[in-house]
C-alpha cells in the first residue's frame, strides 16, 4: 500500500449496452498508482463488465479510459501494448490448456514483450516462486488443484510486469480451503506496490487490503470511499442492505 | 519444446519427399509430349486384343505412368502402325468409358482397344477402316441347356449378358425370349458370373471364346452372326482404331498402314495374341504351378504391381490427408477471423467466406469419384492442360479431404473455450499469436481423432480414383481379378492388404495422440533446481 497521488487510470463516464440492456450507465473513477482498490456489489451490476471493460475485452459503449492520461480508446492507440501492461486475473483461471505451468507464464513475454526465452524462463521462475508454485512447472493446468492455478495464472500476469493488476473474483470458483492461499498471495504483492483492482466478495479480505472501494449496483457507483467509511459508516441504503446480507450469510 | 520441433522436422521432410516425387512425376510427364512417341489408349484389359502385363515379353510396350507393359492384337497393329510412323508406340491404359474422353481431350493419339465404331461414337471421334472382322457367338458351358441350340429363338429364357457400353449387349434383343441381364464391366465378370452359374451365357465376339476355351476347357461357343434372322451391321462387326476429329492426316496415313496389313498377317497376329495371352493356373496343369499355393505364385507373378498399387495408395492418402489437412486449416482459420470493423473489410469477408462455403459444399456433396472424372477429363478438354493422371488424383484427393477437413478444423476452433482467447487477449497478443500459439494447438489436438479418421478414409475411398485409371491398390487388385479369373482370394487379399494399411495407421496415429497428450504425472522440482530436460528429473527423483 505504497499510494502516491500520480492518477494512473481513469474512467470518464464508461457506458456499455448490450443490445437494449444498458449494463453500465455512468462509470467513473480515479485509480493512483500503487493503490489497491476493490470492487464490490450484488451479483449482475456490472462489477465485471467495468472490469472488462479496463482491459478492453469489452468494448465501451461511450466514455473514455485514460491510462497516464491518455484515452486508450482513441483509434491509433496501441491497444495490445496496453493490455500487456494491464493483466488480468479471471475467476476461472483460464490457464492455456496446451501449455505447463512454466509455458503458461513465458509465452506471454516472449510474444509480446519479445524477451528472450531466458529471460523469459528466469522472470517465470522468480515468479513462480513468489507464488510458491515452482516446483510444478511441468505440470499441465489440468493435474492442478484450483488454488494452484489460480496463483499459476497470478504469476503468469504478473511476469508481465504490468502496471495494474485486475482480479475478477480470483476465489468465486475455489473450494473454501483453497481460498487462503489466492488470498495470502495477493496481499503479498499489494505489498510490492503493484496497482489492483479487484472485484471480489470476501469482505473481510477487502476491508484489510483496500486503500479506496467502490460499491457498483445497477450500472453506477453508488457508494465509494476506505473501507472504514464503506463499512462502518456506509451512506447508501443500497450498501447497507448489501452488506448487512453478507453478515447474515 | 523440443519434440515439437522434431514433428515440425518429421512434417517438413515428408513434404518435401512427397514434392521431390511429385516433381519427378511432373518433368516425367513434361518430358514425354514433345518427343514422337504415339500414344496409344485401350483399357489393357480385354483379352486377346490388349492386357496387362509385368514385363516386355513377346514385344509388350510400356503403359504410360507405370512399370507394366501392355500387349494383345491391338498392340501388334500398333506397333506395325508406330513402326511405319517412326513412331514409338506407348499404351495409355484407360477404363473403357474413359477412353473417348482420352482420345478428345488429347491425352492418347489412337484407341485401338476392340472397339466397333458404332454411329454414335462417330458423331465424337473418327474411325479408321476395320484392322479386324470379327463374327459373335454366345459363350456358354458345354453342360448348358443351351448349348446345342441352333437358332435365335433357342436361347428362350436363358439369362445373358455382355460387356457394359458395348452394342454386343443390344444383340441380346435378337435373341428373342432370352431374359438380358445387367450388364457387366469386362470379361472376367462374365467368365466368372458363367462359371458360378449366375448367367447362362454371355454374347461376345469369336477370339473371346477362343481364349476363354483356353483357360477353361468346359464352355461352349455358338456363332450367332450366320444364324437367320441376325443382324449386325458392318460398324459393329469391325473393329476399328478411333482418331480424334481434327486429327485428319493421322487418319490418312493409319488407313494406308493398315492397307498394307493383309487379311492372313491380321489372322495369324491375332492366333499369337491368343497364345500369348497371360494364362491362369488351369492352362499350367502339370507343370510347376501345381505345387505352388495360389498365393505365392500370384505374389510371383504380380508382387511388384501390389506393391507398387500399396505404394500409390499410401501417396494419395497420406499426400492427401497432409495438403488437405493444410487446406482445411486455411479454410477453417479464415471461416473464424472475427468481422472486421471497416465496412470494406467486412464485405471482403463476407465474399471470401461465401466462396468457401460453396467450395466445402461442392466438395462435400458430390462423390469424389465424379469429382475426379470431371476435374481430370474436364481440365484436359476445355484448357487443354494435360496434366499427369498421378499428379491430378493427389490434387483431387487433397481439394476433397480439405473440404471435410474445414469443417472439422473450424469446428475444433469453435468449441476452444473462450476463456482462452480473453486469457491471451489480456497479456496482449494479436490474433495471429493467439490463433497460432493457443487456439491452433488445442483445436487440432482436439481434432486429431476426425484427421485419422479422414486418413483411414482416404486409404480406402482413393480406391474410385480407378475411374482416372490411377494405378492404386484397387486399380491393380482389379487387374489381377480379370487376369487369373480368380475373383474371391484377389480380392481377399486386396482387403486383407487395406485392413493391415488402416490398422498400422489407426496405430501409429493413436501414439502421435498420446504423445501429444504429454505425460500423465509431472515432476516435482526440488526448489533450487533449474528447468532442465526429462533426464534431469528423473535423476532429482
Ligand atoms: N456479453 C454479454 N451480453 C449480454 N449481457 C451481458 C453480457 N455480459 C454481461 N451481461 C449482463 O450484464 C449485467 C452485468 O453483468 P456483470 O457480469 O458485469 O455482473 P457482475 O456484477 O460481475 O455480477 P457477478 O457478481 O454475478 O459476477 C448482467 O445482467 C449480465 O447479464
Ligand atoms: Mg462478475
Amino acid at each position: 500500500m505504497t499510494e502516491s497521488n500520480e492518477t494512473i487510470l481513469s474512467l470518464k463516464n464508461i457506458k456499455k449496452t448490450f443490445g437494449e440492456h444498458q449494463v453500465l450507465k455512468d462509470i467513473s473513477f480515479d485509480i493512483n498508482k500503487g493503490e489497491i482498490a476493490t470492487i464490490i456489489g450484488p451479483s449482475g451490476g456490472g462489477k465485471s463488465t467495468t472490469l472488462r471493460c479496463i482491459n478492453l475485452l469489452e468494448e465501451p459503449t461511450a466514455g473514455e479510459v485514460d491510462f497516464h492520461g491518455k484515452n486508450v480508446l482513441a483509434p491509433n492507440y496501441n491497444r495490445n501494448i496496453y493490455r500487456a501492461k494491464v493483466g488480468m486475473v479471471f475467476q476461472q483461471f483460464d490457464l492455456f490448456e496446451n501449455k505447463n505451468v512454466l509455458a503458461n507464464c513465458m509465452v506471454g513475454q516472449e510474444l509480446v514483450l519479445k524477451r528472450s526465452k531466458d529471460e523469459a524462463r528466469k522472470i517465470a521462475m522468480t515468479n513462480l516462486k513468489k507464488v510458491g508454485m515452482e516446483q510444478y512447472v511441468n505440470a499441465r493446468p489440468s493435474q492442478l488443484s484450483g488454488g494452484q492455478q489460480q496463483r499459476v495464472a497470478i504469476a503468469r500476469a504478473i511476469s508481465m510486469d504490468p502496471e495494474i493488476l485486475l482480479f475478477d473474483e480470483p476465489t468465486s470458483a475455489l473450494d473454501p480451503e483453497m481460498v487462503g492461499e489466492v488470498l495470502s498471495v495477493m496481499k503479498n504483492l499489494a505489498t510490492t506496490g503493484l496497482t489492483m483492482i479487484i472485484v471480489t466478495h470476501e469482505m473481510a479480505f477487502a476491508k484489510e487490503i483496500s486503500d479506496q472501494m467502490f460499491f457498483i449496483s445497477d450500472g453506477v457507483i453508488t457508494e465509494q470511499g476506505t473501507p472504514d467509511q464503506l463499512f462502518n459508516h456506509p451512506q447508501n441504503e443500497k450498501t447497507v442492505k448489501f452488506l448487512s446480507n453478507f453478515q447474515n450469510n | 519444446m523440443k519434440s515439437r520441433y522434431k514433428w515440425l522436422a518429421i512434417l517438413v521432410a515428408l513434404f518435401t519427399c512427397l514434392s521431390i516425387a511429385t516433381n519427378f512425376s511432373l518433368t516425367e510427364a513434361d518430358a514425354k509430349k514433345d518427343d514422337g512417341t504415339l500414344k496409344v489408349a485401350m483399357e489393357a484389359n480385354y483379352q486377346p486384343y490388349n492386357w496387362t502385363q509385368t514385363n516386355n515379353a513377346n514385344g509388350a510396350v510400356p503403359i504410360e505412368g507405370s512399370k507394366e507393359f501392355a500387349n494383345g492384337y491391338d498392340v501388334k497393329i500398333a506397333k506395325i502402325i508406330g513402326q511405319k510412323l517412326h513412331r514409338k508406340v506407348e499404351v495409355v491404359k484407360t477404363e473403357w468409358d474413359g477412353l473417348l474422353p482420352a482420345l478428345t481431350s488429347g491425352k492418347a493419339d489412337l484407341i485401338i482397344a476392340g472397339m466397333s465404331p458404332t454411329a454414335e461414337r462417330e458423331k465424337a471421334i473418327n474411325f479408321s477402316q476395320p484392322y479386324r472382322n470379327s463374327t459373335f457367338v454366345v459363350i456358354t458351358k458345354l453342360n448348358s441347356r443351351y448349348a446345342n441350340a441352333k437358332k435365335l429363338t433357342d436361347f428362350k429364357g436363358a439369362k445373358l449378358t455382355a460387356q457394359q457400353g458395348t452394342f454386343h449387349y443390344d444383340l441380346i434383343k435378337q435373341l428373342k425370349g432370352a431374359k438380358r441381364q445387367p450388364a457387366m464391366r469386362d470379361f472376367a465378370a462374365m467368365r466368372q458370373s458363367l462359371i458360378s452359374g449366375t448367367i447362362d451365357g454371355y454374347v461376345a465376339e469369336d477370339t473371346e471364346s477362343t481364349s476363354f476355351k483356353m483357360v477353361d476347357p468346359d464352355i461352349k461357343s455358338i456363332p450367332v452372326s450366320k444364324m437367320a434372322g441376325f443382324h449386325a451391321t458392318k460398324d459393329e462387326s469391325v473393329t476399328a482404331i478411333g482418331i480424334a476429329k481434327p486429327n485428319k492426316a493421322l487418319l490418312k496415313s493409319v488407313n494406308q498402314i493398315l492397307a498394307t496389313i493383309p487379311e492372313a498377317k491380321r489372322t495369324k497376329l491375332m492366333t499369337e495374341a491368343v497364345k500369348q495371352q497371360p494364362k491362369t493356373d488351369n492352362n499350367k496343369k502339370g507343370k510347376k504351378a501345381k505345387s505352388e499355393p495360389w498365393l505365392v505364385s500370384m505374389w510371383r507373378q504380380y508382387g511388384g504391381m501390389i506393391l507398387n498399387g500399396i505404394g500409390m495408395t499410401l501417396l494419395l492418402a497420406s499426400v492427401g490427408t497432409i495438403v488437405g489437412f493444410f487446406i482445411g486449416l486455411a479454410v477453417g482459420i479464415v471461416r473464424t477471423i472475427p468481422t472486421p470493423t471497416t465496412t470494406g473489410k467486412r464485405w471482403l469477408l463476407k465474399f471470401v467466406n461465401w466462396l468457401l462455403s460453396v467450395y466445402i459444399e461442392v466438395f462435400r456433396g458430390t462423390p469424389m469419384m465424379v469429382q475426379a472424372a470431371v476435374i481430370y477429363y474436364g481440365i484436359a478438354q476445355f484448357w487443354h492442360l494435360n496434366i499427369d493422371r498421378t499428379v491430378a488424383a493427389l490434387i483431387i484427393v487433397s481439394i476433397n479431404t480439405g473440404a471435410y477437413l474445414a469443417e472439422i478444423i473450424r469446428g475444433g476452433i469453435i468449441s476452444t473455450p473462450e476463456g482462452q482467447f480473453e486469457a491471451a487477449s489480456a497479456l496482449g497478443m494479436t490474433h495471429n499469436q493467439r490463433m497460432w500459439h493457443i487456439i491452433l494447438p488445442q483445436a487440432i489436438k482436439n481434432c486429431l481423432p476426425s484427421i485419422t479418421n479422414e486418413f483411414i478414409v482416404n486409404i480406402k475411398d482413393t480406391s474410385v480414383l480407378s475411374i482416372i485409371s490411377v494405378s492404386e491398390l484397387f486399380f491393380v487388385g482389379s487387374t489381377i481379378a480379370s487376369q487369373t479369373f480368380k475373383f474371391f482370394p484377389t480380392y481377399l487379399t486386396i482387403s486383407a492388404i487395406y485392413l493391415a494399411l488402416t490398422f498400422t495407421i489407426t496405430r501409429i496415429f493413436n501414439l502421435i495422440e498420446k504423445h501429444l497428450q504429454g505425460s500423465k504425472n509431472y515432476n516435482l522440482m526440488a526448489n533450487q533446481v533449474q528447468v532442465g530436460t526429462p533426464k534431469d528429473m528423473e535423476a532429482n527423483n
